[in-house]
């Protein structure tokens, strides 16, 4: 039920009554039909003040939880190719799939179901949290943050050789050559496939989603009227 | 004559409600909080104002203003104006002190290479300064007429027992003499030489009565340096070996990666925090910040304590250089995470949030002077 308005001049109610915004200032101006004296429907300061609060603060945590999602993602998109080289590239240096999934060493196996599973989890939970965005755009953000991390170790890594150099002393690391960058590249196109999938699963659940969303809306809409009615 | 002056504004104020108004929506009470839902609405005979009267506690409710709780609206908005105020300033001290402790860790391991080198140099000197002893007590007890020695309370047990072999074999005539201990000092270290009934002695040095040890798992980082060998030695001793910065250890520069990306983050965080200020203005903070740090630095430095190991010593020295360079490092960084913090954040805000979200943040954006991007249809 609306706030209660009531019109200066004739004390008739118009909190049913749509505002809508003047054409001159933008004011949300209410027309009382019976004395047509125009009034600005104005909100209470206290419920302005805390309702803007909780507005802001819900959009800072939303704002954070998403970016420290995003570089957890990231950083797991990294350490997946990483522990992908592991798993999937035979002493040759070629890629062998179907043998690490049918491994009959336990870690490997379950290292490639669990880089699937992972990054299909890490998918699915990019995509909920971007779904006011195209399809495309999650998917930019991920690999975004995964070139980051990436290059932040790879920078590093040549930093601490230069360094090392400079202050004559062995540098413990180990930049990777660039035949091992492009194994990288063709990885992080394999772990692409559960990524997307997750992708594709929200798509799919969109719609039923948003059904049991507007469902559990008007449940809880149902119980307010109820609860007023009992009341009034 | 109450009681009718009431029973008198009641029937004038029924008679004024001649449209016989309702509210017809909700409205609280300022009394009790009940809702007045169906209350009529009259216009009262003194100023022609608008009221309901609440039916639980008589309370009037002037409809066209708002209850009486907006100052408490200020109060609150004091209350977390000032709450903000005193986190900045927690978050200054905190950011200072990260870098502080970062420039320190810089400085230890700046320090590694010639802690090492004076911890050697200072045990090489303790060990003439004993063998200057001992032979001084060697002549004491030849004339039996001790000059500078003493007897001594030290009788603690020796990490660095030196025997000497020359004066034990050659003066076995005194060592049927005399059993205890006679200790002698020479340049502030203290030496004490234990004779034992068998004969057999025990060499121990001391500085300020703290046992001296020249060995600390196979480091001579934890050397107890005298203040002597500090004024008289360390100068000649570091010209011998090329100057400070020839003894940095230079994987201090490793810090650096480090410190920069904190500074950034806190840079961009203060970008941010400081939405009231001006850019020009909001870069003072990174600058202060690491001023405080350099101080709290150069400060813990200049604290003199009586005994210091050659760690302390290194790290004194090396303070002055290193210190200031993490510290720079860092407000060069901090100063870039201002200069892209806003853009940074407002990035973050249009990635992460719907439109309806972003809203509530768009004083990221008219702060200066930018208009709130407009959504894009899907």
């Amino acid at each position: 039920m609306p706030k209660s308005h009531i019109c200066p001049s004739c004390l008739v109610e118009l909190a049913r009554i749509r505002a809508v915004p003047d054409p001159h200032y933008g004011l949300p101006v209410v027309v009382c039909p019976g004395c047509k004296t125009a009034c600005v429907r104005t909100k209470h300061p206290d419920r302005v003040f805390w309702r803007s609060y909780h507005r802001t603060n819900i959009a800072i945590r939303l704002a954070i939880g998403k970016l420290l999602v995003t570089l957890i993602s990231g950083l797991l998109l990294w350490a997946f190719v990483v522990w992908s080289e592991d798993v999937f590239v035979d002493f040759r240096g070629k890629i062998q799939i179907r043998e690490a999934f049918t491994s009959l060493d336990i870690n490997t196996a379950l290292g490639a179901w669990g880089i699937v599973l992972f990054s299909f989890i890490m998918g699915y939970s990019i995509r909920l949290i971007y779904a006011h965005h195209r399809f495309w755009v999650p998917l930019v953000i991920l690999l975004t943050a995964g070139t980051f991390f990436g290059t932040i170790d790879y920078t590093s890594s040549k930093l601490v050789e230069l360094i090392a150099l400079l202050g004559s002393f062995e540098a413990m690391t180990d930049s990777p050559s660039s035949s091992e960058l492009l194994i990288r590249g063709k990885l992080v196109l394999l772990i692409l496939i559960p990524i997307l999938s997750g992708f594709f699963v929200v798509r799919l659940l969109k719609g039923s989603m948003k059904k049991s969303e507007s469902k559990k809306f008007r449940r809880v809409l149902k119980k307010q009227r109820k609860r007023r009615a009992y009341e009034n | 004559m109450e009681s009718e002056n009431t029973t008198n504004d009641s029937s004038k104020q029924s008679l004024n409600s001649e449209n016989n108004e309702q509210i017809r929506a909700d409205r609280a009470c300022i009394g009790c909080g009940f809702n007045l839902f169906g209350q009529p609405v009259i216009k009262e005979e003194h100023y022609n104002l608008a009221i309901a009267r609440c039916p639980e506690c008589g309370e009037v409710a002037a409809i066209q203003t708002y209850p009486t709780m907006s100052h408490w609206v200020n109060r609150f908005r004091a209350i977390i104006g000032a709450g903000w105020v005193v986190t900045l300033i927690a978050a200054i001290a905190i950011n200072s002190l990260i870098i502080m402790g970062m420039s320190f860790g810089a400085v230890d391991i700046a320090s590694e290479k010639l802690s090492e080198e004076i911890g050697f140099a200072h045990s090489r000197w303790v060990e003439a300064q004993s063998l200057a002893a001992i032979e001084e007590q060697k002549r004491v007890r030849d004339s039996m007429n001790p000059v500078e020695s003493e007897p001594v309370v030290i009788e603690s047990e020796s990490s660095n027992t030196v025997e000497d072999p020359e004066v034990v074999t050659t003066d076995s005539a005194l060592q049927n003499r005399v059993s205890g201990s006679v200790a002698t000092t020479i340049n502030g270290i203290t030496t004490t030489v234990t004779t034992e009934s068998d004969g057999s002695t025990t060499t121990s040095t001391s500085i300020n009565g703290v046992q001296t040890s020249s060995l600390m798992g196979g480091s001579y980082r934890w050397t107890t340096i005298s203040n002597n060998w500090i004024e008289n030695e360390l100068g000649p001793m570091l010209e011998q070996k090329g100057g400070l910065w020839a003894n940095v250890n230079r994987e201090f520069l490793i810090m650096m990666i480090p410190i920069a990306i904190v500074s950034m983050i806190a840079g961009i965080f203060w970008s941010v925090a400081l939405l009231g200020s001006r850019r020009r203005v909001a870069i003072i903070i990174p600058i202060l910040v690491s001023f405080l740090a350099l101080v709290l630095v150069v400060s813990t430095s200049l604290s003199d304590s009586m005994m210091s190991y050659a760690s302390e010593v290194a790290r004194d020295h090396l303070t002055f250089i290193i210190g200031p360079i993490m510290v720079i490092c860092a407000a060069i960084f901090g100063l870039l995470g201002v200069y892209i913090g806003r853009s940074v954040a407002r990035f973050v805000v249009l990635v992460s949030l719907p439109p309806r979200s972003r809203v509530s943040l768009s004083i990221l954006w008219t702060r200066d002077g930018l208009a709130l991007p407009k959504p894009k249809n899907k």
